[in-house]
Parts: C-alpha cells; structure tokens; sequence
C-alpha cells in the first residue's frame, strides 16, 4: 500500500481559487465588445434622437435635422407583412413535420430549412428581385417581404418542430383516444400547449429580418418618402445605415447612428420579450 | 453394525431395535420424489376450462374480440387473440411486461392506427357492431381509455377538461348542460369535493391521482359503452392507488371497465375476472376467484406464484 497524501488540500483549493478566476476574467472578457458595441452606439446615437428625427422624413444630403420615420414605417410595414406571409406557412410544415418525423418528405423539409438557414441574405434578395421586381417592373414593399418571409420560414419552422416534440406524446394520445380527428387535436390541444414557443420563434425571426439589410437592397430598394401601398418601394433602417453612413455628410452619418440605437433598442426589446415568453411555461 | 451388513442380518435388526427402523423409514422417504414433481397429481384436479369467453351469452357480452393479431413491423405482438368481454364488471388482464396487454387494450380503441408501421388484423364486435369498419374517431368517442401516466390536457382548466371529449369532438353544449355534465362526472369519478372550489383553475396543478382520477372523469363524460385502463395506478402512490380501486369498485357497476395491470395482487382484488396474457398469447381467462385458487395453466399457476414477471 502506498501511503495516501490528504495534506496537499491547502494547494489544491488555491489551484480551484486560480482556475475559478480564470473562467469569470473570460466570461467577463466575452462581454466586453458587446458592452463597447452598445456603449458606443448609445454614445452616438442619443445626440441624433429626439422628437423630429422620430417624426420627419430623412433631409437631403448637406442640411440640417432630417429623420427616420420613412425607416421605421417601411421596416415595420415589410417585417409584420413578412410575418404574415411566413407564419402560416411555417406553422402548418412545423406541425405535418413534428407528427411525420420518419417520413422522407418531413426529412426533406427539414432538411432543406437547414439550408435555406444558411443560404445568404443577399442571394435570396438576389432571386426575389428576379421573381417579383423584374415582372411587376418595380421596387416594393411587398417584394421585400417576400424576400424577408423566406429567411423567416426555417426559423419558424425548426421552432415550431422542436416546441410540438416537447409536448407529452400521452397528451397528445389522450386527444385522440378522446375521439378527436387530426385538426381538433391540433387546434384544441397541440397548438394552444405551443403558442408560447411557436410566438417566441416568430419573434426570433421577426428580429432576424429586422436587422437584415441584405434582402432589402434589392427588393424594396429604399425610399425617402413615407411608403402609402405595398406596391410601393421603401426604406428599412438597417438600409438607413447602410445608405447614410457609407456617405459624406455629416447630417447623414450623424442620422445613421440615431437609426442604428433605434434598432439596437429594438432588438433588445424583442430579445426580452422572448425570454419572458419561454420562461412562462 | 459394519460386520453385521449382511440382509439377513438387518432384517433382523429392525425387528428389534427402534432407532434401526427409524433410519430405515428415513431411507424411504428419500427415496420418494420431490414434492413439486408430484404437483401433477394436483393437476388433475384443474379446470378444463381455460377461456370462459364461450361463457357469455350474447346479451351479456359488450365486446368481442375473434381472431386479432397485432404486427409491429414484422414482428408478432399478439397471436390470435379470443375475448369476450362481459357487460358487467372489471376485467382485469395481467402478464409480465412485454406480453401484449397494452397493445391488446390499445388495439380495442384502435390507437395502433396513430403508428403507421403497426398492423392490425382481426374481428372486433362492439355490441353488434363491427368496430373495425367504423373510422377510428367514431369508435374511439364510445370507447374511453386512460393512460398509465395521467395525461389531463395541460391547456385547459379542470372544468373543460372534464369537458374535452365534448370540445375535441366538436359537439356544441349549453352552459346548463356544461355544469351538469361535469358535476355529475367529477361526482362520479370522486373528485367533486376535491375540486369544487377551483374548476377552473388547470388540471395540471392536481396532484397525481386527482389528475388520474379526472382522466377517468373526462372520459365518463363522454358516455362511453366501455372504460379501458392501461396501468391506471403504476405511476401513483399507494394511497392515490386505493382510491382509484375503490372508484373502480364503485364504477365497475355502471359500466364495463377493462384494466390492464401488471400488479396481481390488485388484479384479485378489484377485477371479477382475469386474463392472462403470455408471449402475445392468451393462457387463460377466468372468473378471478377460480384462476387465483385453481389455475388452469401452468404457466398462469408460475406467473401468480411469482416465478417470473
């Protein structure tokens, strides 16, 4: 027999201390630029923000004041009409998928959300332009939406999947041996146990969309004015930025800071709210 | 003694001496069979009678299974499954795990149909109907099930749960019909004056055996011809599980009721017949009380003896 060494523990409990600080300096460390990023962003933006820039339209190139709200009216009209395009659509596949697990179509769908996932911004905005524009012959916000609704639809879809296979399978089997068909059982008991999570996916991808330049740039184009129809083109304010702050003029750059913390806070807030959605149950 | 081996010296011994003859009887004795090995002398006095569907008259039978067998894939789960169930009181069907008992009672209401790899073949007659000809949703609304694991639907309260099968199905009721319904089924299932003050609050925050016990609520209120029961009390602790044997015993009165169980000390005590189920077999189906004293089977005389299961 050896004999068992128990007096190191002194040394071993610094060895934890050590190791310990280690691991919080790194947490702490991964923090940091997203602290400068909001920090900086906050710095910037707030001295472009007040009541006109949230209420004007953006001024010309070289002048004074200017603001966003043909952004912020575009950017909401094309998320929440991409959200309506996609939501449906997303749900119904999330749903057939999530009860046909083993089946070759739901293993092609799934997979093909996988790859629409990752297929970038800028081509889907690429194809849009030739499906849409071209043949209506002009930008809108329609075609934007479009474009935005199908880097909605993995997301809400592998959302809506994983929610539906959380729920009991015995709940589920309890709705049928009650007699109910396939659509009661959905609609009754399998969607309203899901919303929760299904309206936290929608959110996820509704904050995707929101920050996206990418699809827009050649779709809705952009506009300087307030957007009437949906035939209309339109500015977003990822867009925004993009436009203002790769230009000259002062009063631009300084307007595409005011945008950049108005989709920041945006963001932010949505983020929130999904948590407190997921939390709830 | 060594010197005296000779037979005829040990004849003479055991005239003579009484612990000699002792050690002969001893010697006798030994040489007799084991005692389990002479158990077929008990055989002979089993019944013959190893399933009593034939028992039942016409009238007094609710469902009659003929010929079911039950694939899973390839695999034979159920062989040629015959039984009839009776009109009146709990059938209990009981074998180690693995045998086909929940698969039997969820082939009754046609829940295999959910799993496109199983296949189901053979006659089921509910009343005098053919159940297998009717869609499965049809079927499934005059046959109630509960599950091992009490499953109340965790979105609605205690008060619609009650009323799910009614919600499920699509039929339309008035508030007055609502009220009486679930009163009158909760009543039933022994939950009224648990729950009186809080219908509606959600079924989920119950404990275990209320949420059973409101399963079983739920599927009474749909009036259905027969109540199946897959393992009601497995997952329950031993007062929540008196409680539903007790419910049983009450509703066993009212309408026929088919539990699957694995536990045979609650099979005897509840059911007033069993069945034995084996490798996807039926052994044997009797009244209880026989099949508990006088097996038929020997393989139902070693599953009730403890020796496997």
């Amino acid at each position: 027999m050896f004999a068992l060494q128990r007096n190191a523990t002194r040394y071993r409990i610094i060895k934890n201390h050590i190791f310990n600080g280690i691991v919080l300096f790194f947490t702490v460390l991964a923090l940091v630029p997203l602290f400068l990023i909001v920090y900086h962003v906050v710095k910037m933006g707030i001295p472009a923000i007040d009541w006109d820039f949230l209420t004007t339209t953006e001024a010309p190139p070289d002048t004074e004041g200017g603001g966003i709200v043909n952004s912020i009216v575009g950017t909401v009209a094309i998320t929440f009409l991409a959200t309506f395009i996609a939501t449906p659509f997303a749900i119904a596949a999330g749903t057939y998928i999530a009860f046909n697990r083993k089946k070759k179509l739901s293993e092609w769908v799934y997979l093909s959300c996988s790859a629409l996932q990752s297929i970038p911004a800028i081509v889907v905005g690429l194809i849009i332009y030739i499906w849409i524009v071209a043949p209506m012959g002009r930008f809108s916000i329609l075609a934007g939406s479009v474009a935005c609704a199908f880097m909605m639809f993995p997301i809400i879809i592998i959302s809506t999947v994983e929610v539906i296979s959380l729920i009991s399978n015995e709940v589920i089997e309890a709705a049928f041996a009650m007699g109910a068909s396939f659509f009661k059982t959905i609609m009754k008991v399998v969607l309203p146990i899901a919303t929760p999570g299904i309206a936290a996916g929608i959110i996820i991808a509704l904050a995707r969309v929101t920050g996206e330049a990418a699809p827009i740039l050649f779709t809705a184009f952009g506009n300087p004015f307030i957007p009437t129809t949906v035939t209309d083109p339109a500015s977003t304010l990822p867009l925004t930025i993009y436009k203002f702050a790769i230009s000259p003029y002062e009063n631009w750059q300084e307007t595409a800071w005011g945008a950049s913390f108005i989709l920041l806070l945006f963001i932010i807030v949505v983020n929130f709210t999904t948590k407190l959605l997921t939390k709830k149950r | 003694m060594i010197e005296t081996s000779t037979p005829n010296k040990l004849s003479n011994l055991n005239k003579k001496d009484p612990s000699q003859k002792q050690a002969a009887v001893f010697h006798k004795m030994k040489r007799l069979k084991p005692l389990s090995i002479r158990k077929p002398s008990i055989a002979k006095k089993r019944p013959q009678i190893k399933n009593i569907s034939q028992q039942f008259s016409h009238a007094e039978t609710i469902l009659s299974i003929t010929d079911l067998c039950v694939y899973f894939s390839a695999t034979k789960v159920l062989k040629n499954i015959n039984i009839n169930f009776p009109k009146k009181g709990l059938v209990a069907i009981m074998g180690p795990s693995g045998c086909g008992k929940s698969t039997l009672i969820r082939a009754i209401n046609r829940m295999h149909e959910l799993d496109q790899s199983t296949n189901v073949t053979g006659k089921l007659m509910l009343g005098n109907q053919d159940i297998t000809t009717l869609p499965a949703m049809a079927v499934r609304q005059r046959i109630g099930m509960v599950f091992q694991r009490p499953n109340p639907f965790p979105n609605m309260t205690i008060f619609q749960n009650v009323l799910s099968g009614y919600i499920l199905t699509g039929m339309r009721l008035n508030k007055k019909q609502k009220n009486e319904i679930v009163i009158e089924n909760l009543k039933k299932a022994f939950l009224w004056d648990e729950v009186k003050d809080r219908l509606h609050e959600r079924g989920t925050f119950l404990s275990g055996g209320q949420q059973q016990r409101l399963c079983i609520a739920r599927s009474l209120a749909m009036q259905v011809d027969v109540l199946l029961l897959d393992e009601p009390t497995s997952a329950l602790d031993p007062i929540a599980t008196t409680r539903i044997e007790n419910l049983l015993q009450t509703l066993k009165k009212e309408i026929p009721i088919i539990m699957v169980t694995h536990n045979t000390a609650q099979a005897s005590r509840i059911s007033d017949y069993t069945a034995f189920l084996y490798l996807g077999e039926l052994i044997e189906y009797n009244k209880t009380k026989i099949m508990f004293t006088v097996p038929s089977d020997k393989r139902t005389e070693a599953y009730l003896m403890g020796r496997f299961g």
